[in-house]
């Protein structure tokens, strides 16, 4: 069984579950000694109150009262009792022995209330008696008989069972405690497996998989409406990116078709005089319109980062692809660094787009006759070196910025290629970043996290 | 050289047309799975373009057909959807290349002419770029004209070079054609080879001109000025 983590559900349930038991245990088993301890009292009181009636009545009948072995013979009182009876002006009419006479010469009922007393020990005796000192009517006016006697051995044995049984609890509690706490976090476990299982399908749930749904069927009643309403939320949220990603689609047909018809006909006009800016125009219009797509496949998160690729290889096919356009634009590119395979995880044609555009920029910035060069690394780095002038130190926190342009210079360009660098690079848990080279040029620097590494 | 251009927007086809009929081919167009099927059984084209998205059907579907009929053309797919799945289920499904929407007509041609220079394409016997021609049987080349000679080797590595005109041909393609030729070639063979080659196609005074890209090979384009 798994240790609980504190602040889950299960511990609180589980530890209120055990506070609950314990203060309801302690409770009972303190009832269950004050009922005994009050039963034990009772039984004592009668037997004296029985033993001060018999006294007051029969003091009615004879005077001097029979010796204290009749008494006892006669069962009006236990052997072992003590007794005296004073009249109303505290003269002992009767009494047993003289130390109880003294030992309770300060205890005196008033009307109606008979007080209990203890005592420890008188003359001779040196046990514990209970005693009860209470006022009986008689022929001879208002008396009062005080008899006590040992602490009662029945009711010792009552006491006696009692103590012992606190023993045993003492120890059967804790023991019942724990047996309930565990029992208790089985059926917790139980009770929220459900919701666990339900928790994990959650979890897996990612823009890919949007059309995966929570399980309702088992869940307890008090958790199936929140999952139900998480499950509308999700169906929101699908349509949501279905419509983004419907529009991705759509645009990219609706935009590439169109330009693709203009481009093609500029290019078969060849003789026309502006044939030349036009199919300039035509071709930033392409490369923005690849862009924005670019950027709402980006937005629309459904990029499937799942993907285990060869960087060097991605490297080398950007730099294949862009070698004739830098040739047309006389311009070189090459392929530096390793040329083992460095193997990541993460979306491919995400990364040869953001790496197309860093090459695409540093192409579009830089001198005629000089080289970009693309380093793949072992630890998992791309970095793209040009021969410009480099970046403006001023500059250097607004260029990943979408639509940000350099306001020094008026070179063609929306100001999205080093944004959507920026944010490839976010949904792959890496980083660009770049600098200036000392010996001139920029070099950005593409970092992938090493736990994308596979 | 006859084309097949399968298109269902008339304007693209239009421009298509115009750009291949300007490079010298001879274009028929249709517009629908059905009707691409007829054409490519009744007439044996040199090349195919296919646009995937079809108003009756898929492009693929095309494609699958002839190849299953044993149709040897290479066929070229255009497509606006640029997801990885679809160019790679177009080449397993028997395409020679792809190209994505918006294309320029320029790189159509030229990967036109790069797939029908392939050995036993229609262009594949003599080999064209700018002023260089090189006639793969006769093993002769010549620029502006001129005949130039070249070494096997050299000749070899032009042959290679005018197949995949404007695109980068890796320099370990390249080795593996001089292992053909030499049983034990030395490690700067390439480079060598290169140069001297690149120093009678300038000699020649050639429109075309070898590239280097380094890190990855060499790549055969038009002179810039």
């Amino acid at each position: 069984m798994k240790i609980l983590q504190s602040g889950s559900l299960q511990l609180r349930l589980a530890l209120r579950l055990g506070t609950v038991f314990l203060i309801a245990t302690i409770l009972a088993v303190a009832l269950f000694f004050y009922l005994g301890n009050r039963t034990a009292d009772a039984l004592t009181r009668q037997d004296l109150f029985g033993q001060a009636d018999s006294l007051a009545e029969l003091l009615d009948e004879r005077r001097p009262l029979m010796p204290f072995d009749q008494l006892v013979a006669d069962r009006i009182i236990e052997a072992n009792t003590a007794f005296v009876i004073r009249d109303q002006d505290g003269n002992v009419l009767e009494m047993s022995d003289e130390a109880f006479d003294l030992a309770t010469r300060n205890y005196s009922a008033s009307r109606g209330r008979s007080l209990f007393f203890t005592l420890d020990a008188f003359g001779a005796q040196s046990q514990p008696y209970s005693g009860l000192a209470t006022r009986e009517g008689s022929e001879r006016g208002r008396i009062t008989v005080i008899v006590a006697e040992p602490y009662n051995p029945e009711n010792a044995i009552l006491n006696a069972m009692l103590s012992e049984f606190a023993g045993t609890a003492t120890w059967i509690i804790p023991i019942f405690v724990v047996v309930t706490v565990l029992v208790g976090v089985a059926a917790i476990r139980g009770g929220l497996k459900p919701l666990l299982d339900t928790a994990l399908q959650a979890a897996s749930i990612r823009p890919e998989s949007l059309s995966v749904r929570l399980e309702t069927t088992d869940l307890p009643t008090e958790i199936a409406p929140m999952v139900t309403a998480v499950n509308q939320a999700l169906d929101r949220l699908e349509e949501g990116f279905e419509i983004q990603r419907r529009f991705t689609a759509n645009a990219a047909h609706e935009l590439r078709t169109p330009l693709t018809i203009i481009s093609g006909a500029i290019e078969n006009w060849d003789t026309q005089t502006d044939a030349g800016t036009l199919r300039q125009d035509v071709d930033r219009m392409n490369r923005l319109v690849n862009q924005l797509l670019q950027v709402a496949r980006l937005d629309s998160g459904v990029l499937d980062r799942s993907e285990k690729f060869d960087l060097q290889s991605c490297a080398r096919d950007v730099v294949e692809y862009m070698a004739p356009l830098a040739i047309d634009r006389q311009r070189r590119v090459a392929l530096t660094g390793v040329v083992s395979p460095v193997i990541i995880q993460g979306n491919r044609p995400a990364v040869e787009d953001a790496l197309r555009n860093l090459v695409e920029n540093a192409l579009i910035h830089t001198p005629i006759g000089t080289e970009v060069q693309v380093n793949v690394t072992e630890d998992h780095k791309i970095e793209v070196t040009d021969q410009g002038p480099g970046i403006d130190d001023d500059f250097g926190m607004y260029i990943f910025d979408r639509f940000w342009r350099d306001p020094s210079n008026d070179t063609p360009g929306a100001g999205l290629g080093l944004a959507i660098v920026s944010e490839v690079m976010k949904l792959h848990e890496g980083t660009v970043d770049y600098f200036n080279r000392p010996e001139g040029g920029a070099c950005f620097r593409l970092k992938f996290g090493p736990e994308l590494a596979a | 050289m006859r084309l097949l251009v399968i298109e269902d927007e008339q304007r693209i086809v239009d421009v298509l047309k115009t750009g291949l009929v300007n490079a010298g081919f001879i274009v028929d167009a249709v517009n629908t799975t059905a009707d691409a099927d007829n054409a490519l059984n009744c007439i044996s084209y040199d090349a195919a373009i296919l646009d995937l998205g079809l108003p009756d059907g898929d492009g693929l579907n095309v494609l699958k057909l002839a190849r299953s009929h044993g149709a040897q053309l290479p066929i070229l797919i255009l497509t606006a959807r640029d997801a990885i799945e679809d160019r790679v289920q177009g080449l397993d499904a028997g395409a020679d290349d792809y190209l994505i929407k918006p294309f320029a007509i320029k790189e159509l041609v030229s990967r036109i002419k790069a797939l029908l220079r392939r050995p036993g394409g229609a262009l594949g016997a003599v080999l064209n770029a700018g002023n260089v021609t090189l006639d793969t049987i006769g093993r002769e080349v010549t620029v502006a004209g001129n005949p130039v000679v070249l070494s096997r080797r050299e000749l070899s590595i032009l042959e290679h070079m005018l197949r995949r005109f404007g695109r980068v041909v890796p320099r370990e393609v390249i080795e593996e054609k001089l292992y053909a030729l030499d049983h034990e070639p030395e490690s700067n063979a390439v480079p060598v080879h290169v140069h001297h080659l690149r120093r009678k196609l300038t000699e020649g005074q050639a429109t075309v001109e070898i590239h280097t890209v380094r890190g990855i090979g060499y790549l055969l384009a038009e002179q810039t000025q």
